[in-house]
């Protein structure tokens, strides 16, 4: 008994043993969690590159707040000391250095040949008649003697004619569009009750686990803060990632084991025997090898694709329910290979069609189901035998409804929902929208959403979209002609544009004003220091008060870069001047979007070295990219399984009605998403192509396969994925909802169909 | 520019008090300085403005009143020569000049911004604002000197304070190109009637 036994189940122990090396493999995995690799190639997956690099997805913005002006000194000292030596930013910005306020004009005074566009020369121009100088050096004079003018002698002696200010004015935009001031040399609001803390992390913060280090740290920051009468708020993407993570979790842990359990009572009920359940191990058996497969053909996988690829694998086992059915009801393996075939063609070759999609993660999910499906229908041929009973009658179910003949009637009707319920998606098609945001599949709640509020309240964020611009270059000097030539095109912008373009010039554009200069000073300008002299004399000013100036006139000397970037605190330096993936020098330009006029076109023009993030142009082009995507992957599915059937059934009537489920499937999630006023997203585009593949399995086998054991096992296929999938229509995170939700209405809608209508349409009834 | 924020902390220390001491240390000193701060509301006084630098050819002298009221207005009228005003109102500015002024956003003008910020200290008696490595130093019973740790802009600035009342008596601020500025403080009084109240007030 115990020699059957072990000859019975010894087909297990290799699969086993291939699960079980598999899984050795599993914590050596290259992971990652980039979202870009959610995007369509091409230019969109380029510009969220350049946000990446931009640093935006990797800031900490920390809100201190108290009441108390000591407690909120303290709390953004202790804020910044506590995240800097966590070793997990790189740079973290909480106090001001007063000097630079000072620093600056002194910069730009000194530099002004190299600084100088043609609307300060206009300026300059118009300062040239005696009159106007006369003015000037009387303003200078009072300005001298008030106390904003103390410090300002060097300035002064540079620049008497106060050129500066003209420059300056160019980059009032440099700290953004927050309103602040400095308290103690801290970024405070200007009602002076919270603080500003700019962290950016080491690591993107759209990493999850990255992401639950830093809340940790925050979590012991924000008791540490409490005991001083301070409080936090956080905001950047650090939260999202966090709420995510969080809703995720919740969902896994809730509709994980439900999920489990009413599966379980279901193939309890099913099966009458623990078969079923051993039924349901050979997906399991299939996953880790596939896994392991997909990592050394792509070396890094997709998180993302690993979740929903083992997720995907599941639906291996229908092979295992219609091979167990169709042995149970007396049928021979060559009777099944037929179905068998078609079914695994059709379901593998769906996923063959996600190999040639253009999202990383729909290729890398594609391998991994067609590994592991591949693996499932082999490990189904072998191991279903060792679980079909023997010697005994096993008990029968009643999963499918009885199979009784319809009346014309009844046909008719069921053919004409069919038919209309079609056509009612085919005429819903143009009307759906498409999600290019991927911030539809964002978690976050209302506590991130309030606290996002706060910011912008506090500090007068107007939650205007910012358009990245990245100027790259080979070396510096390259990188910032490339930011010239992107604040040239952004002329007419001043006031909504943060560029350090106005004070830190490329080589190209130094040579252009330096030749300006000399010719401005030897031609229109000569004879000026004589007159400068005089008005200077006649209000007070000494004879040589602005020899500086005057030796600059004849003689500019050298451009002094390191002047002017020592004038700015490092956390902007870092902001503007950054590097590429590549590590290429790269010069960043922000500007506030009004969603209008030509800029992106004139910022196309300027070449390969400039690349753009423009929000708004973004989803806008992703939606037509994923609305482009998915009628691509629908229709080459429908080709293939159409095919497919068509190879595998001869006949196409039969082709056509094993695609009956496969076409109300897609109807009824075309009239899902658009009568629910939802955009189609990624998951409704992944489960599509899902339920489409098991769909058609449905169909095959209500056409080929024995009618009563083919009800039956497809009824089970159809519950148990239901139950497997649908659970996650209750899901609180909208990417598993959504694919909850796909699975639900997809399959049943398809399950009815293959039980009703394909019959009819083929002829079987 | 720092230095001069930092004499500009210790330029307004407050009036009132009876209190009088010969003997005492740094932060002693300091402590009675922020003792003071906090008791005071505002205050108007006259000034007397001497500027000696190369850029001028002859020194020249400013005369005017400078009020101040806490929690954070400031006014800066100078008589003569010539007549102007310098107001700021929490995070509003006006410079009146012959008369006419023109209105200004501090968090759009960072240099009047950190000027005020470094007096608002003041008001509040706080000192926070020294650059760690300044060399503070009490020169004579009543007189702080501050002496900057770098080759910047001021070589030394020097107050010296009314032994009783500890108001500012005389600020002197020294440059490395030898250029010296002396202010110095009388009559001090309560906050006159309209000294904040735009460019005709408070004269």
């Amino acid at each position: 008994m115990r020699g059957g036994a072990v000859k019975r189940f010894l087909p297990w122990f290799f699969p086993v043993l291939v699960a079980i090396i598999a899984l050795s493999f599993w914590p050596r995995l290259d992971l990652n969690e980039e979202v870009s690799d959610l995007l369509p190639d091409g230019p969109g997956r380029g510009e969220l590159v350049l946000l990446k690099e931009s640093g935006m997805l990797d800031r900490l913005l920390v809100t201190v707040g108290s009441e108390n002006a000591s407690s909120l000194a303290a709390g953004i000292d202790l804020c910044g000391r506590v995240l800097e030596k966590s070793g997990m930013f790189r740079q973290v910005f909480f106090r001001v250095d007063n000097r630079v306020a000072t620093r600056m004009p002194q910069a730009v005074a000194i530099n002004l040949p190299w600084l100088m566009n043609r609307d300060d020369y206009r300026r300059l121009d118009a300062l040239m008649s005696p009159e106007r100088l006369d003015k000037q050096m009387g303003r200078l004079f009072l300005f001298l003697n008030s106390p904003r003018g103390f410090g300002a002698g060097d300035i002064v002696a540079a620049d008497p004619l106060g050129l500066t200010a003209g420059i300056l004015s160019r980059t009032t935009g440099l700290a953004g569009s927050l309103r602040f001031s400095i308290t103690d040399g801290h970024i405070v609001s200007l009602d002076r009750t919270h603080g500003l803390v700019i962290a950016e992390s080491r690591t993107s913060l759209t990493d999850s686990a990255q992401a639950a280090g830093i809340a940790k740290i925050l979590a012991g920051l924000k008791a540490r803060l409490k005991n001083i009468g301070a409080t936090i708020k956080i905001t950047g993407p650090l939260p999202h990632t966090l709420a995510n993570r969080a809703t995720i979790r919740r969902d896994l842990v809730l509709l994980l084991p439900l999920a489990s359990l009413v599966l379980i009572l279901f193939l309890t009920a099913a099966f009458r025997s623990p078969a079923g359940i051993a039924l349901f191990l050979i997906p399991a058996l299939a996953a880790p090898p596939a896994v392991v497969l997909a990592a050394g053909v792509y070396g890094r996988l997709s998180s993302i694709a690993l979740g929903f690829g083992i997720v995907l694998l599941g639906i291996g086992v229908d092979f295992a329910v219609h091979l167990y059915f169709a042995r149970k009801s007396g049928q021979s393996i060559s009777e099944l290979a037929l179905p068998l075939s078609a079914a695994a063609a059709t379901t593998i070759g769906c996923f063959v069609i996600l190999l040639f999609s253009r999202i990383p993660v729909h290729r890398q999910m594609g391998a991994l189901a067609i590994a592991g499906l591949s693996y499932a229908l082999v490990l189904a041929v072998f191991l279903v035998p060792t679980l079909l009973p023997r010697g005994r009658r096993w008990p029968d179910n009643n999963l499918s409804p009885p199979v009784r003949k319809r009346g014309r009637a009844g046909s008719c009707f069921v053919l004409a929902v069919w038919v209309v319920f079609v056509v009612a998606a085919i005429l819903a098609w143009p009307g759906l929208r498409f999600a290019g945001d991927m911030r539809q599949m964002d978690a976050s709640g209302p506590e991130v959403a309030a606290a996002e509020n706060s910011f912008a309240r506090i500090w007068g964020s107007k939650g205007n979209e910012e358009v990245i611009i990245g100027a790259n270059g080979v070396d510096l000097s390259a990188a910032l002609d490339a930011n010239d030539r992107v604040a040239a095109a952004l002329a007419g912008e001043t006031g909504r544009v943060r560029s350090l373009a106005p004070i830190l010039p490329g080589p190209a554009c130094r040579r252009e004003r330096i030749a300006r200069w000399r010719d401005f000073w030897s031609g229109p300008g000569r004879g000026f220091g004589e007159k400068l002299q005089r008005a200077g004399m006649a209000n007070g000013f000494s004879a040589r008060a602005f020899a500086p100036f005057l030796a600059r006139t004849r003689e500019p000397g050298q451009f002094s870069p390191a002047a002017l970037l020592d004038a700015l605190p490092p956390a902007m330096r870092d902001f503007f001047i950054r590097k590429d993936a590549a590590g290429r020098p790269m010069l960043l330009t922000t500007f506030i979007a009004r969603d209008r006029g030509d800029i992106p076109a004139r910022l196309a023009l300027l070449g390969a070295g400039v690349r753009m993030f423009y929000p708004a142009k973004w989803r806008r082009g992703m939606a037509v990219e994923f609305r482009k995507e998915t009628a691509t992957l629908a229709a080459r599915a429908l080709i293939l399984v159409a095919l497919v059937a068509l190879v595998f059934l001869r006949r196409p009537r039969q082709a056509f009605a094993a695609m009956a489920p496969v076409l109300a499937a897609l109807a009824a999630m075309v009239l899902f998403v658009r009568l629910g006023s939802t955009a189609m997203n990624l998951m409704h585009i992944l489960m599509g192509i899902m339920v489409c593949g098991l769909s058609i399995d449905y169909g095959i086998f209500a056409v080929a396969g024995d009618r009563e054991s083919s009800s039956r096992a497809v009824s089970v296929c159809a519950v148990s994925t239901l139950v497997g999938f649908g659970v996650f229509a209750f899901a609180a995170h909208p990417a598993l909802r959504s694919l909850g939700l796909t699975t639900l209405v997809g399959i049943a809608a398809a399950w009815p169909t293959a039980l009703l209508v394909t019959p009819l349409l083929g002829g079987r009834c | 520019m720092k230095r001069l924020l930092f004499l500009l902390i210790l330029l307004f220390v407050p009036p009132p008090g009876a209190f009088a001491a010969t003997t005492y240390s740094l932060a002693d000193f300091l402590v009675r300085l922020k003792g003071r701060a906090v008791t005071v509301d505002g205050f108007t006084c006259d000034f007397r403005q001497e500027r000696r630098l190369k850029l001028f050819r002859r020194p020249v002298v400013f005369t005017g009143t400078l009020s101040v009221a806490r929690p954070r207005k400031l006014a800066w009228t100078t008589v003569s020569p010539l007549p102007s005003r310098l107001i700021i109102d929490n995070d509003h500015g006006l410079r009146c000049v012959d008369g006419r002024g023109t209105r200004f956003d501090l968090a759009a003008d960072p240099v009047t911004a950190a000027v005020t910020e470094q007096m608002w200290s003041f008001v509040n008696g706080s000192f926070a604002t020294v650059p760690p490595g300044w060399k503070l130093a009490l020169t004579g019973p009543e007189t702080v000197t501050v002496t900057p740790d770098d080759n910047g802009f001021f070589a030394k600035i020097s107050v010296g304070f009314d032994p009783v009342e500890l108001r500012p008596l005389r600020v002197e601020l020294d440059r490395n190109n030898g250029d010296v500025t002396i202010i110095t403080f009388h009559d001090y009084r309560a906050v006159i009637p309209g000294a904040f109240s735009g460019c005709g007030g408070g004269r």
